[in-house]
């Protein structure tokens, strides 16, 4: 643990996802204006003093609106990776653990997932499901889940062959407390990584389905929602689209880079888990 | 002297690692004449393959190298990297152990004999492939024109050992660095490889058998010398060696072979990151005194030397 | 022992299409409400019963789920996916023909990826552990990290509206290179970074193989050893990637080809889901995933014909 701290690119990841975090749990507090106040005689101003970041096609401050943007961002991100690590865990583990039919049943159900251009099935069941913010979450679960499952599976089938988890099935340990006692603890590192990734993965997802007018819908701010409302004036007001696009590559890079740094700090034999997200 | 043809003076070599820097090589200094099979034994890790490596001038790029190598009276080791890729191939050349790990496993053997000829005998690609199949019939790899067109994987390995020999060869080397090249070999297998190397120095070329395969030594070579935890402590004529072996570390040596009982050495091989102080040897020493513990001088004795308090 | 592996693999595509096949189907299922009115739905809202209760008949919708299932696979496997509700075409035709379009797109991405990739990684590779490393690592991250969406209008803001260089978006003919730079090369992007990764581990491993020595020890020159004994070696495995980088540019093409107006099937697919054209979405949303996996089994297969050691080690 005292060797993670000492790396500094995680350092500087945690520094910045705490910023970010910061910023969207004190919108409220740290916002310069209410983003739902519009100001019908500045609209779309340029960047200055008074507006950092300008205002928008209804005069509200963009500053503002990132800020609270972050909030949704955020949330969608953590949320949908915590729903889909727990289902991908678990079935994961399950296929892992117990192998035969099980396995061969809960694998194919992943590849039939995996066979999907992410985009496309997450686009698919929202399409299906009716816009908004929890139905594009269920989509983006629905994609998201494989990547857990299979990271589980692949760890587990590891630690079985271990020599302490044979023993300890073989002096008679349920089997639910082997899975939760050794079985657990061993997949932990993979998990984290593949999760610090996905939360970077969804985020960028979820803006993306944003922008096509899909998700979030323009009342809640969100960075994908404003990016899709400054699409009309991107070559008159560019600041409009510019300041969420970078919000969200600076969300996205941060996880990823924190990612990558737990990668390497944690296990060189986990330099095989590569980038490959679903999206 | 006119028939040296390799000279190494005060060689060492020390690579700096995360415990400490390893002196893989100490003030190393002997001389291979033409024609000569000279044998350098010693235990794993006393860093004879980086005493040839140093030779090549191939260590890890981190490696510290100081000290003076000649070849052919010229002093390769102040050569700059562009002029020394004209002597390796050319002049020296070296023949690794494993031949499944040597070869590219992408490029037909043919082509990969044929570098040297293209980079160092100014062949053209006929005249290269020409001399190729020449080198595979010479080592029995027939038909040589299909063999010359086949990757390694189709090869056995009998074949892709002498493949890399006729690589070795390829641009008539005066002389060859051969590192451990009976490894994980059976004595058949060994017998061959013999076979093939002695055709190669009947014609002319010198060796530096790197082994720890005492037995095979003795029957190669010219000369031996004895490694031990990085330092040269004895060189001799190979009867003269076998009959008396002068250091006490190389009568330890010749007491562990199979033919004389196999007494192991007492003690364990030393680090090679804080080595012993004075005589390397000394913790294991059976007639170790206490002047012992500076360093012992390098004696020289009727045509051989050894670096022991014994002689001096 | 390659044609042992191909069927095996082939079998387990069986299953596998089964359920994507049945999932592609239960989509219009998990809509709230019956998929006759959804069908029916106009995008402004409305609908009429009695056109609902024909539409329900024509296309059996009045039978039990399974029948459905079994009717529409039956049509599925040869390719019959239906008509378009808003068009009246025949789904797959539609489907074909823009997926042809979205195939010229990525294939150009995946020749920029690469030409950004190869230098790059193996540059990487051969500095590895300095700043030149460090900083291509993170051009890397950047580059994965970046939304596409976002990439393509700052693209088109500098290229087209401040350089004049290109125009912002358009199809032409589907063939003039002019439009299709700015939205590949936003594709590419994505594909470029993992390559990039990719590229590197593998020449790192090649690099420090014993035969790049022996090659050093015959005299040739570092950029020789480099380039004849290193990177074909190193490129072999990026084959892998290539299957990975095709789910990378299909799900770019969704949001590229929408902002850059190419006819190809993401556009196709978010054109659908405006008009509340159900049977065109199912229709797509199968016709990519079935791509997708069969390139991923060619891909797969190539990769190990490719590689003789690991077509032993498989099958075993
Ligand atoms: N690249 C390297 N970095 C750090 N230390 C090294 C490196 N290569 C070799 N060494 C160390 O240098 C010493 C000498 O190694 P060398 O390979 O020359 O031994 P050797 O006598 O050839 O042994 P063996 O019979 O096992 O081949 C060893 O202690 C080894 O650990
Ligand atoms: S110098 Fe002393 S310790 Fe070393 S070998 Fe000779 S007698 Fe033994
Ligand atoms: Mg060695």
């Amino acid at each position: 643990m005292i060797e993670i701290l000492k790396n500094r690119q995680i350092i500087l990841s945690l520094i910045i996802l705490g910023g970010l975090i910061f910023m969207a749990v004190f919108a409220g507090v740290l916002a310069p204006y209410d983003y739902k106040e519009k100001d019908l005689q500045n609209r779309q101003q340029p960047p200055s003093s008074d507006h950092l970041f300008g205002t928008d096609h209804l005069g509200r401050d963009i500053l503002t609106m990132v800020m609270y943007g972050a909030r949704a961002s955020l949330f969608v991100g953590f949320a949908v990776v915590s729903v889909s690590l727990a289902i991908g865990v678990t079935l994961g583990v399950l296929a892992g653990y117990y192998g035969g039919w099980l396995d061969e049943i809960i694998m194919r159900l992943t590849d039939s997932f995996l066979a999907f251009p992410s985009m496309f099935l997450a686009l698919a069941i929202t399409a299906f499901l009716g816009q908004g913010m929890e139905n594009m979450m269920l989509a983006l679960i629905a994609v998201e889940w494989t990547v857990f499952a299979r990271v589980a599976r692949g760890s587990t089938l590891d630690v079985k062959t271990k020599g302490y988890v044979r023993a300890s099935r073989w002096v008679g340990a349920s089997n639910s407390y082997v899975m939760i006692k050794h079985v657990l603890p061993n997949i932990i590192s993979p998990v984290l990584i593949m999760a610090s990734i996905g939360i970077g993965n969804v985020i960028l997802a979820a803006a993306g389905l944003s922008f096509l007018g899909f998700g979030v819908q323009p009342s809640t701010p969100e960075w994908g929602s404003m990016l899709n409302a400054g699409r009309t004036y991107f070559s008159t007001a560019p600041w409009l689209m510019f300041f969420p696009g970078l919000l969200i590559m600076m969300t996205v890079l941060a996880f990823n880079y924190f990612g990558d740094g737990l990668r390497d700090a944690l296990d060189q034999k986990m330099k095989n888990l590569e980038l490959e997200g679903r999206f | 002297m006119s028939d040296v043809l390799l000279k190494v003076s005060g060689v060492s070599v020390s690579i700096p690692t995360g415990q400490g820097a390893v002196h893989a090589v100490d003030d190393a200094a002997f001389s291979i004449n033409k024609h000569e099979v000279f044998s350098l034994i010693g235990e794993s890790g006393s860093g004879k393959s980086i005493l040839g490596q140093a030779i090549m001038r191939l260590l890890p790029p981190n490696a510290v190298f100081s000290g003076k190598v000649e070849l052919g009276g010229m002093e390769i080791s102040a050569l700059s990297e562009k002029e020394m890729q004209k002597v390796r191939g050319k002049t020296v050349a070296s023949i690794a152990q494993n031949p499944y790990l040597a070869m590219n496993p992408g490029i037909r053997v043919g082509t990969q004999i044929a570098e040297p000829m293209r980079a160092h005998l100014g062949m053209s690609k006929e005249e290269a492939k020409a001399r190729t199949c020449r080198a595979l019939k010479y080592f029995d790899i027939i038909p040589p024109e299909v063999r010359e067109r086949e990757y390694p994987f189709q090869y056995s390995g009998g074949m892709l050992q002498r493949a890399m020999v006729a690589m070795g060869t390829a641009a008539d080397p005066e002389l060859i660095i051969a590192d451990e090249p009976t490894k994980g070999v059976d004595v058949l297998k060994k017998r061959n490889i013999a076979a093939i190397f002695q055709k190669v120095a009947s014609d002319g070329c010198a060796f530096l058998l790197i082994t720890h395969d005492v037995g095979f030594a003795r029957a190669m070579s010219d000369r031996i010398a004895v490694n031990y935890c990085g330092q040269i402590i004895e060189i001799a004529g190979r009867d003269a060696f076998f009959k008396e072996p002068l250091h006490p570390y190389s009568q330890a040596l010749l007491d562990a072979v199979p033919e004389r009982g196999m007494h192991p050495i007492p003690g364990s091989s030393p680090s090679m990151i804080e080595v012993p102080e004075g005589c390397r040897f000394h913790p294991r020493c059976p007639y170790k005194t206490d002047r012992c513990l500076t360093n012992p001088p390098v004696v020289k004795l009727e045509g051989r030397c050894v670096r022991c308090w014994i002689y001096a | 022992m390659l044609k042992d592996y191909f069927i095996r693999r082939a079998l387990y595509l069986i299953p596998v299409l089964i359920f994507i096949s049945f999932m592609s189907f239960s989509l219009i299922y998990i809509a709230p409400g019956d998929p006759a009115e959804i069908m029916m739905t106009s995008p402004s809202g409305g609908y009429d019963e009695a056109a609902v209760e024909a539409f329900r008949i024509a296309h059996g919708l009045d039978q039990p789920f399974y029948i459905q299932y079994l009717n529409w696979f039956k049509g599925a496997v040869v390719g019959n996916f239906g008509y378009s509700y808003m068009s009246e075409q025949p789904v797959f035709e539609t489907v074909l023909n823009a997926f042809k379009n979205t195939l010229t797109l990525s294939v150009l991405a995946l020749v920029i990826a690469l030409v950004i990739a190869i230098p790059f990684g193996v540059v990487s590779a051969l500095k590895h552990n300095t700043v030149v490393d460090d900083a291509c690592r993170f051009c890397a991250l950047f580059g994965v990290s970046i939304p596409n969406f976002w990439q393509a209008y700052m693209m088109i803001i500098l290229f087209s509206v401040i350089l004049h260089w290109l125009p912002p978006s358009g199809f032409g003919h589907g063939t003039e290179i002019s439009y299709m730079i700015l939205p590949a090369t936003v594709l590419g992007t994505g594909s470029a970074a993992v390559m990039m990764r990719m590229i590197r581990s593998s020449m790192l491993d090649v690099m420090g193989k014993e035969y790049i020595q022996t090659a050093r020890g015959k005299g040739l020159s570092e950029k020789i050893v480099i380039i004849r004994h290193a990177l074909k070696n190193a490129l072999v495995p990026v084959i892998t990637v290539i299957g990975l980088s095709i789910g990378f540019l299909l799900n770019g093409s969704v949001v590229v080809e929408t902002i850059f107006g190419w006819s190809g099937i993401g556009n196709l697919v978010v054109d659908s889901i405006l008009s509340h054209d159900y049977m065109m979405v199912q229709g797509s949303v199968l016709f990519v995933a079935v791509i997708f996996l069969l390139i991923n089994f060619f891909v797969d297969l190539v990769y190990v014909w490719a590689n003789p050691e690991i077509r032993y080690d498989r099958n075993s």
